[in-house]
């Protein structure tokens, strides 16, 4: 069975659904959905029987006229396709804190996910909202123009895809050929870790700036070495 | 004991206070994620009622969560960017549990694995081998997951281990080392004969002082240079000879582990090879055991023959004057600490120099590689710039080492000419109290530099040692890894495959947290064609190679005529395998030569009947060195269906039981298309066959289908049962006509 069901537009805007005070009532207030930070509240968890009872749970995204880059288009036209207007896009928390998506007048996606397009080298703009089969809903160009709610969803969605942490102190690093064994304080916490040199594991991503990746694939990142205390700083020229 | 971690004091405390009566814990692991996303402990118990998640200790922490069993319908992990989150649909709804840090995606995967078991009211079979992170004896984390612990790797062993290498050339061994004995005796003379000389010819006679009685003797002067000579030339001859033997027991040492690590690299599995940059490995191969034989060839004979000239000067030394020998020893701790610090710079510095040349390396071969990409987009100039930068790291690293090596080097030099110093003030006033003599004297200044230069340098032997032992380190590293068991004693020998295959409940993931191919359960029988289809990613290839063991199943099992692959002995079954692959790789040889690769036995006629077989006979023939045209490296210098047809007749010539067809039409014209099926034609007959083609019409012909969806085995059947049933396969078909209606009426 398709996963995805395709609707007209006007289904879409709260008068065709099942109940009204279900999925319609959610989409119109996203806010009111869990939209705080911090994960399910009683209210949303209130709103997941509602919405259990009234929604087909197989559907991942409500889509009423998907935009296709035309055959005959110019780049242009097909890198803008999917582009939204970030003022259109609103996101909240749906039952047991799943982040959900409406674009406005077009689709809803009942299991969003948000994903950089250049999480390396631009993660503030171009981010593009998935649904639950990892197709692309929207691109929004910048994050700046959600509304606040979504902008704070956005940040926390990203922080937990994205699980780069940053290192503020180095305790100590050895050295053994081309492997380094790190101990270092986070803003998660103490880690350590070893990470074997190479091109894609020590990834200078400005001159002031390295990610590292460990041998289990876990992220680290030095947003900026001047940042870091004389000591830890000694420990980087290892790897500059 | 609940697997795969037993809960450990305060999450029993944790665990009492929350469980129910009658409740049995069947499963228990700890996250290293914390609700809050801080890295710490977070425990997952897993009941025959029920999924919980115990209350977090940290300050401001709950995170408790208890799901009961029944009202999960599937449990999965999400992969995230440097770690993973175990999920359940509860009620049909998808819920978060926890999530983990990368490290832990395997036994998250395992957990994943066992709540589904139970919530599908199975019973809960999950393995209990988990990939090792840390080290068994001492607990550091391991450079890769099951790998070898550097810390416990002894370097006492490593050189034993390296010895053993020498038991072949015993003999010269022996003499390499009587050579460096004699080296160092011959090498202490000259000292003691610039003192007799000057003591006993050139000094007048103290009253009362005994020196022989030479003094104004000519004939003894020249006796003595003769004997000055003599020592030169006996150290001179020793050197020659030494150098002669240690090049030649080094290189073999060398030759016989680069020999075992290519052995290795051949043996063991696509997995690790994988996970390996080639140019790393090249470096390996080469530069690692370059150390290792510069080390063997300059450094051993160095360390021995010095080692001797040590204790032989202090002697002498000791003997002459011991207060003297106190006195102008007192630099010595500065030399060996002062050594020991540039070392200590210089190590870093040459791991970099080390890296810079691997990645130079990489980056070459990969250029080089692309080379028709970059002339393609034009990209030439971009290419050089990419490789200037490149080639300027590694020339600023080459010269830092460089500079940090000369400066310091004059530094230990003037350290070390400063018990020069000592030596002319105290000595120099002892000769003139006459305490001493000035012979003595002198020899004591000559015995000086032949000390305090193996002092200096032989802390550079050190880091070279430590250097040749590191890359030997890294050589073994990759011998000593499992290779493929090609030699199981009691494996199972199939002289002829019959061609049946049965894939039981298999899930592989190239990395075990990502499973690429799920629960897949088929049956197919001896001489059947089989069609693989799916979308790119749906697993198909992958269900090819896991037929050849390229990889091994992480659960369930393959059976070839009932067998499990496993216990097959693996060149009876690849050899009755013959694979055709979209791009086919050929070695840089004659084209008889690669057809001639399957069977090197095979005759002339063998080679050109396969050839024929394989629609390739004509054009061959028609090239002017016909088959002994050379193919260039990767066959540059043939089309992309000859290669095909090549690759075609080579996989004839082996006469396979099993056949796998992999996209092997898909990057030629039609009209080769037509050939190269009809080659193919002939060569399925009879032999079991997995055909995988995006192209559906080349699958017309196959007597099932198997559609693969996300890894999952969405449908089975031929192709009218499944374009009746409507399913992906029908779906498939209908955009696969679509497309060409649109081909057709854009051409």
């Amino acid at each position: 069975m398709a996963p995805t069901l395709t609707l007209p537009r006007s289904k879409l805007q709260g008068r065709e659904w099942p109940s009204s005070g279900g999925l319609a009532a959610t989409i119109s207030s996203p806010c009111r959905s869990g939209g705080t930070i911090g994960g399910p509240t009683s209210r949303s968890n209130k709103e997941t029987s509602t919405m259990s009872n009234t929604t087909v749970p197989e559907q991942d995204h409500m889509d009423a006229a998907a935009p296709e880059p035309s055959a005959s288009g110019t780049l242009a036209e097909a890198g803008a396709a999917s582009v939204v207007d970030p003022t259109r896009v609103q996101l909240f928390r749906g039952p047991h804190g799943i982040l959900r998506a409406t674009i406005d007048g077009d689709r809803s996606v009942l299991r969003a996910k948000v994903v950089c397009a250049f999480p390396l080298s631009d993660q503030h703009r171009y981010l593009s909202i998935l649904d639950g089969k990892g197709k692309e809903a929207c691109l929004i160009e910048s994050v700046d123009r959600l509304d606040a709610a979504s902008q704070r969803l956005v940040a926390e969605e990203l922080a937990r895809y994205y699980r780069v942490s940053a290192i503020s102190h180095i305790h100590r690093v050895r050295q053994e050929y081309r492997t380094f064994y790190w101990d270092v304080r986070t803003e998660r916490g103490g880690r350590d870790f070893v990470v074997k040199w190479g091109p894609d594991t020590v990834l200078w991503l400005t001159p002031k700036t390295v990610q590292l990746e460990d041998v289990d694939g876990n992220r680290f990142i030095i947003p900026d070495i001047d940042e870091l205390d004389p000591r830890s700083r000694k420990f980087v020229a290892l790897i500059e | 004991m609940p697997f795969p971690d037993p809960l450990h004091s305060v999450a029993t405390r944790q665990w009492e206070h929350v469980k129910e009566p009658e409740e049995e814990v069947l499963l228990t692991a700890a996250a290293d994620v914390r609700a809050n996303g801080s890295f710490g402990e977070r425990w997952l118990v897993v009941t025959d009622q029920r999924v919980v998640v115990l209350p977090g200790t940290g300050a401001g922490e709950d995170g408790y969560l208890a799901i009961p069993l029944a009202d999960i319908t599937e449990a999965t992990t999400e992969t995230l960017v440097g770690g993973g989150r175990l999920e359940v649909q509860q009620q049909g709804l998808p819920r978060s549990v926890l999530e983990y840090t990368s490290s832990q995606a395997p036994k998250f995967a395992e957990v994943a694995r066992g709540i589904q078991q139970l919530a599908k009211g199975q019973p809960l079979a999950i393995t209990d081998e988990l990939p090792k992170l840390r080290c068994d004896k001492c607990g550091r984390l391991l450079p890769e997951k099951n790998g070898l612990c550097p810390k416990c790797v002894h370097k006492g062993a490593m050189a034993l281990r390296l010895a053993g290498y020498l038991r072949p050339h015993w003999q010269q061994t022996v003499l390499l080392a009587t050579l460096a004995l004699t080296k160092t005796g011959v090498q202490l003379l000259p000292p003691v004969i610039q003192k007799t000389i000057i003591d006993g010819v050139l000094t007048p006679p103290v009253e009362g002082a005994n020196t022989g009685g030479h003094y104004g003797d000519f004939g003894f002067l020249v006796l003595m240079v003769l004997a000055l000579v003599g020592a030169g030339l006996a150290t001179s001859g020793a050197d020659v000879a030494a150098g002669w033997f240690a090049a030649s027991l080094s290189t073999r040492i060398t030759a016989a582990v680069r020999s075992e690590l290519y052995r290795s690299l051949e043996r063991l599995s696509l997995l690790f090879h994988s996970k390996r940059e080639k140019g790393v490995l090249m470096s390996v191969v080469t530069r690692d055991t370059d150390n290792l034989n510069y080390f063997l060839m300059d450094g051993v004979p160095y360390l021995l023959s010095n080692g001797l000239m040590l204790i032989g000067i202090t002697l002498i030394m000791l003997l002459y004057s011991w207060q003297l020998t106190l006195i102008i020893l007192i630099p010595a701790p500065f030399v060996i600490i002062g050594g020991a610090t540039l070392w200590g710079r210089l190590r870093p510095l040459w791991a970099k120099v080390s890296q810079s040349w691997a990645l130079f390396s990489a980056h070459l071969s990969e250029s080089l590689a692309g080379i028709r990409v970059a002339k393609a987009f034009s990209q030439e100039n971009a290419e050089i710039r990419r490789f200037s930068r490149k080639n300027a790291d590694l020339a600023d690293i080459t010269i830092r080492e460089g500079r940090l090596w000369f400066t310091a080097f004059a530094g230990l030099n003037f350290i070390t000419s400063s018990g020069a110093f000592l030596a002319w003030l105290a000595g120099g006033r002892a000769v003139m109290v006459g305490d001493l003599t000035l012979g003595t004297l002198v020899a004591f200044i000559g015995y000086l530099w032949l000390l305090y230069g193996p002092l200096q340098w032989f802390n550079q032997i050190y880091n070279w040692m430590s250097r040749a032992l590191a890359g030997a380190e890294r050589v073994f590293e990759i011998v000593d890894q499992e290779p493929e068991p090609y030699r199981e004693p009691n494996a199972i020998a199939l002289p002829r495959i019959e061609g049946a295959v049965e894939f039981r409940d298999v899930t592989f993931g190239y990395d075990p947290s990502k499973p690429v191919l799920k629960d897949i359960a088929v049956s197919i029988q001896p001489g059947e064609m089989i069609g693989l289809v799916g979308k790119s990613g749906a697993g198909k290839s992958t269900f090819a190679n896991l037929i050849c063991r390229f990889y091994e199943a992480d659960h369930g099992e393959i059976l070839i005529d009932g067998h499990d692959v496993r216990a097959l002995q693996l060149e009876s079954l690849r050899s009755q395998i013959g694979m055709v692959l979209q791009d086919q790789f050929l070695f840089n040889g004659t084209i008889a030569d690669n057809i001639g690769y399957a069977k090197p036995e095979a005759s002339r006629a063998e080679l050109i009947a396969a050839a024929r077989a394989a629609n390739a006979h004509e054009f061959i023939v028609a090239k002017p060195d016909g088959y002994d045209t050379r193919v260039g490296e990767n066959g540059g210098n043939l089309s992309g269906g000859e290669k095909q047809r090549i690759a075609i007749a080579r996989a004839i010539l082996r006469d396979p039981r099993i056949l796998i067809l992999d996209e092997a039409t898909s990057s030629v014209d039609t009209e080769t298309e037509h050939q190269i099926q009809q080659a193919l034609a002939r060569l399925v007959q009879g032999r079991t066959t997995f055909a995988i083609a995006h192209r559906l019409s080349t699958l017309r012909n196959a007597n099932r289908l198997i559609v693969l969806d996300d890894g999952k085995l969405a449908e089975v059947g031929t192709h009218d049962e499944l374009l009746a049933s409507g399913g992906i396969y029908a779906r498939l078909v209908k955009m696969q006509q679509e497309v060409s209606n649109i081909q057709a009426v854009a051409g």
